[in-house]
């Protein structure tokens, strides 16, 4: 900015009111305006003006001053990704955003080879890289990256890591979030600090607190659950509907633990209800539906409206139409009691318990068998797997119990015992870790899509960025010879069209880069 | 084969949809062909028509031509044609022999070419009819200076009277009070003056008190201008020519390529930067080149009316052999492309510039002298690093002067510069202004990188 200080009143105020003094002016600039004529105030103000911003302009040297100096004194140690990686790493990041799926997997092999990042990658690769991965990157950063990093916060990393001082002083969410995380590290410590808690706590925050025992839930925590469960049932007379709450998910949680007391003491109400038939087959025990399921016609003990809804929090009544009271409340149970009770009672055959419930002479027949598979979560991988099998053709909880086998557990059942649905598909891709698909099962998924587009008239889920990208990560690399071949199996133009554009297109890019991501490690 | 890098092609790309539709395109299941070899790039591609489209690439002068209907230039299609050829490293089937709609369009863009070296000689004019030619010229000229001269007059006036009455009434007036008198101005053919008047609007008046030598720095360019056309005579040759075009008068390009006394220069020019704004419906693409055989700065501005097309051989960060031809001026950079022979991607030989801002500030002063109208001055600056202090970056030269970066400058460009220079010396191209730079790129050996 040129000299304003000297001309500030007379601009603002207007040569009429205050004309310009020129003796505040350098003495330079006097001399040129002693040509002028001073009578034509505003002539002789704008040729000060005129002549003072250029002089400003070039009569100022810069400053000299000491500034930090901020270079970087220390040498790089490590190798730098080859020309070729660097090539990679500019199409991964080209794509805006980029896949994060296919960048944590670069960056997986490029941390495996001991690579960092070249200069002209760094700025880009911090940009572009999602938070969640920055701690991968930072790996790859190398030194120049690494004092790089310093100047912009966003390309920190923040620490996530949750402290003592959030259970003490947080918010309930806060609290919630470090129990769960220590209840997945240690589960024993957290059922020390949440019992140490427990007596000061508000009953909202209680209830909150205690569901993060599902996770890790084990024997271990049933005395706990025992003792909380007596404290208060004790002397019940008009409790809050939060409490109530509360000693329902605490019934939940001990039902569920595998061999607790009380999922004994359920497991014998509903076994009661398995009555063996009478006949010649059932008589020797030669078929494995020689059990029927026989429950209460009037109100027990046991099965009652009052006490499920005492107990368990289930309603008084069934809601469902054609289902009676007691077919609900098994139903309900089933989900919640730990499927060890039935499985022993059918001597460890889940064909037979399958069976069991298939045949059941009840509408409800279904809603028994996916309750039973919600609570199959609580198995061994063995018996989740072996529960598959026999379920693949049946309406069950697949999804969950899928993801808790082992992915080439996952793929044989896929392959060779379900039919894959769209919804299924995308399920296993959009849930769960990555997963490198064998190409057998690759070309089934991608069958799939193909006939999930054949059958509608319009088809937006493949806009959804995610799937595509997971997908892109999953699928094998040699399924992009198939993609484009894929659109034969379409019926209509705009089907074939919108394949190549809304899902080959996309696909085969990435599963191009994925390619080259899975060469590195070869390199 | 000489093709361009991924960061070079985006360079090309008229906007962010045609970039995003050219890299989709870089996809080798979407050309039915593609082939090249020395001079031209060319690939047949399925567009929704029912014939495939044709798209062919001049490498030698970076031009494009395409059968498909866009009015994009280059299309998506030339786009992802470059975009194939850099992820593929330049390794693309090569073939001598050109189709005949390749060479067609190639072997005319040669012609002209070399007609553009070679003018032919002019046929003996008809004395007769050139002598009415300059007579109706002179008379057209006459009477735009005198409406210029009215138009100026009025200008004046109400620049007296705005400085009369104070500046601190300006806030009230609102554009359309500028806006008017921008329109007067257009009407009395001094476009110069309208675009300055035109920076009234500009301003943010209800920022504090900042728009205050703003506003007065612009009503003392105007004044200064003003003055420069009213003793026009009095000024030395090249110096009219420089006020007669800032207020207006635009040398025709056609005029100046034929111009013989024009000022030609033919060097390899690096392409330091390029600079694309939009004012209305107009926009300006400022390509900043540096000889590096000359040592001359060139200014190549290139104007398209909204999304048309801009086409130029120039490629950021490349080095085009090339025949300028500049614009008559005292201390000008501005120039036209007379004639492109080719475009490298590194630089011919190892550039040296001024040693520190002090030498800088002299050079700088130099070119304001000549030109008091000059408002970016390029410059190739050595041995400068990059440091920051409270919220502001800098660059120090080895004497410890420091220059402050442009307040409007993109962070990717600070980041850029840590990332290349580590925060170590390095010689920089750059425009300079009064009090602040904005670096354009990093001089590294024969190798330039664009910031």
């Amino acid at each position: 900015m040129f000299h304003w200080e000297l001309l500030k009143k007379t601009a603002l105020l207007g040569t009429e009111r205050h004309p310009l003094a020129p003796e505040a002016l350098p003495a330079s600039i006097q001399g040129i305006l002693s040509k002028s004529n001073k009578n034509d105030a505003e002539g002789y103000f704008l040729k000060a003006a005129a002549v003072l911003y250029n002089y400003s302009r070039v009569g100022q040297n810069p400053a000299k001053i000491t500034l930090p100096n901020l270079a970087l004194e220390d040498a790089e140690t490590l190798t730098y990704c080859p020309p070729k990686t660097v090539t990679l790493w500019k199409k991964v990041l080209d794509v805006s955003p980029a896949n994060p799926y296919l960048l944590e997997l670069l960056l997986q092999n490029c941390h495996q080879k001991q690579w960092v990042l070249t200069d002209d990658l760094l700025v880009n690769a911090l940009n572009n890289t999602p938070k969640q991965l920055l701690p991968q990157l930072h790996l790859l950063l190398g030194v120049r990256g690494k004092w790089l990093t310093q100047f912009n916060e966003s390309w920190q990393i923040t620490d996530a890591s949750l402290g003592i001082t959030q259970w003490e002083e947080g918010k309930i969410a806060e609290r919630k979030a470090y129990l769960s995380e220590l209840r997945l590290q240690n589960s024993a410590e957290a059922l020390s600090l949440l019992a140490q808690a427990w007596p000061s706590e508000s009953a909202k925050d209680r209830k909150s607190l205690l569901s993060t025992l599902k996770i890790g839930l084990s024997a271990n925590d049933e005395h706990f659950l025992e003792q909380i469960h007596n404290e208060l049932t004790k002397n019940l007379t008009s409790p809050k509907p939060v409490t109530l709450e509360t000693i329902h998910l605490i019934n939940e949680l001990r039902l569920s633990i595998q061999g607790s007391r009380f999922g004994k003491e359920v497991a014998e109400q509903i076994t009661k209800c398995f009555t063996k038939k009478k006949g010649l087959l059932s008589a020797i025990g030669f078929s494995s539906a020689n059990y029927q399921l026989q429950l209460p016609e009037s109100e027990t003990s046991f099965w009652n409206g009052d006490e499920m809804n005492r107990r368990f929090g289930f309603e008084k009544l069934s809601s469902q139409k054609g289902v009676s009271d007691s077919e609900y409340w098994l139903q309900s149970l089933l989900r919640w009691l730990h499927p060890s009770h039935l499985i022993t009672f059918f001597e460890g055959n889940l064909s037979r318990l399958v069976e069991f419930f298939v045949n059941t002479q009840s509408k409800n027949a279904t809603a028994y068998l996916y309750a039973f598979s919600e609570a199959m979560a609580f198995a061994s991988a063995d018996e989740i797997k072996a529960f598959l099998k026999v379920t693949a053709q049946l309406e069950v909880q697949k999804t969950g119990l899928l993801q808790q086998l082992p992915w080439p557990d996952q793929e044989e059942l896929l392959l060779h015992h379900f039919q894959l649905s769209f919804a299924l598909v995308k399920a296993i891709t959009t849930e769960g870790p990555p997963q490198n698909w064998s190409s057998q099962f690759s070309k089934k998924a991608l069958f799939s899509l193909v006939k999930e587009l054949d059958g509608s008239n319009y088809y937006y889920v493949f806009s959804d960025r995610n799937f595509l990208n997971q997908l892109g990560r999953k699928l094998h690399v040699s399924a992009k010879d198939l993609l484009y071949s894929l659109q034969n199996e379409l019926s209509q133009e705009w089907q074939r069209n919108y394949w190549n554009t809304h899902v080959a297109d996309i696909l085969f890019k990435q599963l191009e880069i994925k390619e080259e991501i899975e060469q590195i490690t070869a390199l | 084969m000489n093709f361009l890098t991924e960061d070079q092609v985006s360079q090309l790309a008229p906007d962010a949809s045609s970039l995003k539709a050219g890299k989709d395109l870089a996809n080798e299941r979407k050309w039915l062909n593609y082939q090249s070899n020395e001079r031209v790039l060319w690939g047949e591609v399925q567009g929704s028509g029912k014939d495939p489209y044709r798209t062919q690439i001049d490498l030698q002068n970076t031009a494009f031509k395409c059968s498909c209907p866009s009015r994009k230039f280059p299309c998506k299609h030339g786009l992802g044609l470059l975009f194939l050829v850099a992820r593929r490293n330049g390794d693309i089937p090569q073939l001598t022999t050109e189709p005949s709609w390749v060479s067609e369009w190639i072997n005319k863009r040669s012609e002209k070419a070399e007609a553009k070296i070679q003018p032919p000689v002019s046929e003996e004019q008809d004395s007769e009819k050139t002598d009415k030619q300059a007579k109706d010229k002179e008379k057209r000229q006459n009477e735009r200076l005198l409406k210029v001269e009215a138009g100026i007059a009025e200008l004046d006036l109400w620049l007296r009277d705005m400085v009369r009455g104070g500046l601190l009434t300006l806030p009230e007036k609102g554009n359309a009070y500028f806006e008017k008198m921008a329109a007067r101005m257009v009407d009395a053919q001094a476009t110069g003056f309208a675009s300055l008047v035109k920076e009234f609007t500009k301003i943010n008046y209800y920022k504090g008190d900042s728009w205050q030598p703003q506003a007065l720095e612009i009503a003392a360019k105007i004044h200064l201008q003003i003055e420069a056309f009213r003793n026009l005579d009095q000024l030395p040759p090249l110096v009219q020519e420089e006020v007669k075009s800032r207020v207006g008068w635009n040398v025709q390009q056609k005029e100046l390529l034929e111009n013989k006394e024009a000022e030609t220069i033919d060097d390899e020019w690096v392409v330091i930067g390029r600079r694309t704004t939009q004012e209305e419906d107009i926009v300006l693409q400022r390509n900043w080149l540096y000889g590096s055989h000359s040592r001359r700065f060139a200014l190549v501005l290139n104007f398209a009316y909204k999304t048309a097309a801009i086409e130029t051989p120039l490629v950021p960060g490349n080095t085009s052999k090339a025949r300028l031809v500049f614009y008559p001026s005292h201390s000008t950079f501005r120039a036209l492309i007379k004639h492109h022979l080719e475009s490298k991607t590194f630089l011919p030989t190892s550039l040296e510039g001024v040693e520190n801002w002090q030498l800088s500030q002299v050079e700088y002063t130099r070119v304001v002298a000549q030109n008091p109208w000059a408002d970016d001055v390029p410059q190739l600056v050595e041995q400068l690093q990059i440091t920051k202090h409270q919220a502001h970056w800098y660059l120090q030269d080895t004497t410890g002067a420091v220059m402050r970066l442009h307040d409007a400058i993109e962070e990717a460009i600070i980041w850029k510069l840590l990332a290349f220079t580590a925060g170590h010396p390095t010689t920089l191209f750059l425009l300079r202004q009064s009090t602040s730079v904005w670096p354009l790129g990093i001089v590294q050996n024969f190798s330039y990188q664009l910031l």
